[in-house]
């Protein structure tokens, strides 16, 4: 479970490009090609420096319609995918 | 990569977002294989570090993200390393395809520590006799297996890449569990282009069709047709120079490896130009059109032909490509549709 407290970066050995306003992405430790939807897209985007789930949250709801609950679930969500797939590191 | 690589490069191609390209550092290489696509002349002028680094910087701008490095050997040049951690910085995906002899530990370890997504070793046999039957390069089997165990050591995802011809006929077993043993990605290619110059000599070593047909029907080889036939007749059009380009040791931009013409020279002109220059726009208008020669050919569902080969074939670039109407003949008879359609084309 994602602590909402807690501080997430970029993975460094992570590829990344913008196309068409989504990511994608390629991991190093299987060479596999993702691409991340809009909301995860736009979480990426904040990350260029580290940051706290909260405040993620708070920049999802300041972006799209969303109540606080909803972004955090999302932010949740998208943290744990994505820490799981090592595109995420905790700072 | 599969089906998102699919719809990523098709992305790509509707923006002309050069999404993936393949850059030769070098022609340089310490081994002589037999099928090599590059001239024997391994000469060829070369970027230096910084030029190398400012043609990245302006792939990248343009929307670049899949880079491969390739040769001639790579890892002949000395500064191989540090153009590659330029990349990296610049977010590309990095893949190399070396033939391993130049690997060390300390090379592996740093494309680990660099995060390289992939590097792939051509290796043409699992016995020294059938892998040096290619290269031509005695020794080289031991060292290109000694740099397989250090890209392994590193970390690193590998690729085994291997072509089989006639100095390796048989040996794709081997290889198949060489590769299986190790948990290596593999890569099996049985066709062989012309050289870049259009000498064909490498052509002679292809295996003749009788031998493909094997090859293609095993599934371990994953000479992948899913999907064929298609409907339709076969089209020009693809990824190259559109989605796809090359840059050669000199900063001359192709629009595909396979397809050597040139689009303009990335030391000398910016990305923009070359791109939507009007070299570039000739050749997507050019290859929007039908293909002449083959539009009615009853092979064509069956046909994976590649205009650069073609090109390269001697037939121009909407010619018939003879490797691809042989593949099409094996393959129409493996869906067993071959008697009546491989009548249809006997180039």
């Amino acid at each position: 479970m994602t602590n909402d407290s807690l501080v997430v970066k970029r993975n460094p050995q992570v590829a990344w490009r913008e196309l068409d306003g989504k990511i994608m992405l390629v991991t190093p430790a299987d060479a596999m090609l993702h691409l991340l939807n809009d909301t995860g897209s736009f979480l990426w985007k904040q990350l260029d420096a580290p940051r706290a789930a909260n405040d993620l949250a708070a920049a999802l709801c300041a972006e799209f319609e969303v109540d606080e609950d909803t972004a955090r679930g999302d932010v949740r969500e998208f943290i744990q995918e994505i820490l799981g797939k090592n595109m995420l590191e905790r700072a | 990569m599969g089906r998102l690589y699919g719809q990523l490069q098709d992305a790509a191609r509707a923006s002309l977002t050069p999404f993936d390209t393949m850059f030769e550092v070098t022609r340089r290489c310490n081994l002589r294989c037999a099928h090599c696509y590059n001239p024997p002349d391994r000469t060829a002028a070369e970027m230096d570090t910084a030029q190398a680094c400012a043609a990245l910087d302006k792939i990248a701008a343009a929307g670049g993200f899949m880079l491969t490095f390739t040769g001639g050997e790579a890892m002949c040049r000395p500064d191989f390393l540090d153009i590659a951690a330029h990349a990296r910085s610049l977010g590309f995906a990095v893949t190399l395809i070396s033939n391993g002899t130049l690997i060390t530990a300390e090379a592996a370890r740093r494309m680990a520590a660099l995060g390289f997504a992939d590097v792939g070793v051509t290796l043409y046999g699992a016995r020294p006799g059938p892998h040096e039957a290619v290269t031509r390069t005695p020794g080289s089997h031991e060292k290109s297996l000694r740099g397989i165990q250090n890209i392994l050591d590193a970390g690193l995802h590998a690729t085994l890449r291997s072509v089989i011809m006639k100095p390796n006929r048989g040996e794709h077993e081997a290889l198949v569990q060489f590769a299986a043993d190790r948990g290596m990605r593999q890569l099996i290619d049985v066709h062989v282009s012309p050289r870049q110059d259009s000498d064909p000599a490498p052509v002679e070593l292809q295996l003749p069709e009788e031998d493909l047909e094997p090859l293609y029907a095993d599934p371990r080889l994953n000479l992948s047709f899913a999907g064929l036939p298609r409907t339709g007749p076969p089209r020009p059009d693809c990824d190259a120079g559109r989605s796809v380009c090359a840059v050669c040791p000199d900063g001359t931009v192709y629009p595909c490896i396979q397809l050597p013409v040139s689009l303009g020279n990335i030391v000398q002109q910016s990305f923009d130009e070359i791109w939507n220059g009007p070299s570039a726009r000739d050749l997507r208008e050019l290859m929007a059109g039908p293909l002449p020669e083959c539009s009615a050919c009853a092979l064509g569902g069956y046909c994976l032909r590649c205009s650069g080969v073609a090109f390269l074939e001697g037939r121009g670039l909407l010619g018939p490509s003879p490797s691809a109407c042989q593949g099409a003949r094996v393959i129409a008879r493996l869906l067993g549709h071959g008697h009546a359609a491989t009548d249809a084309v006997k180039s």
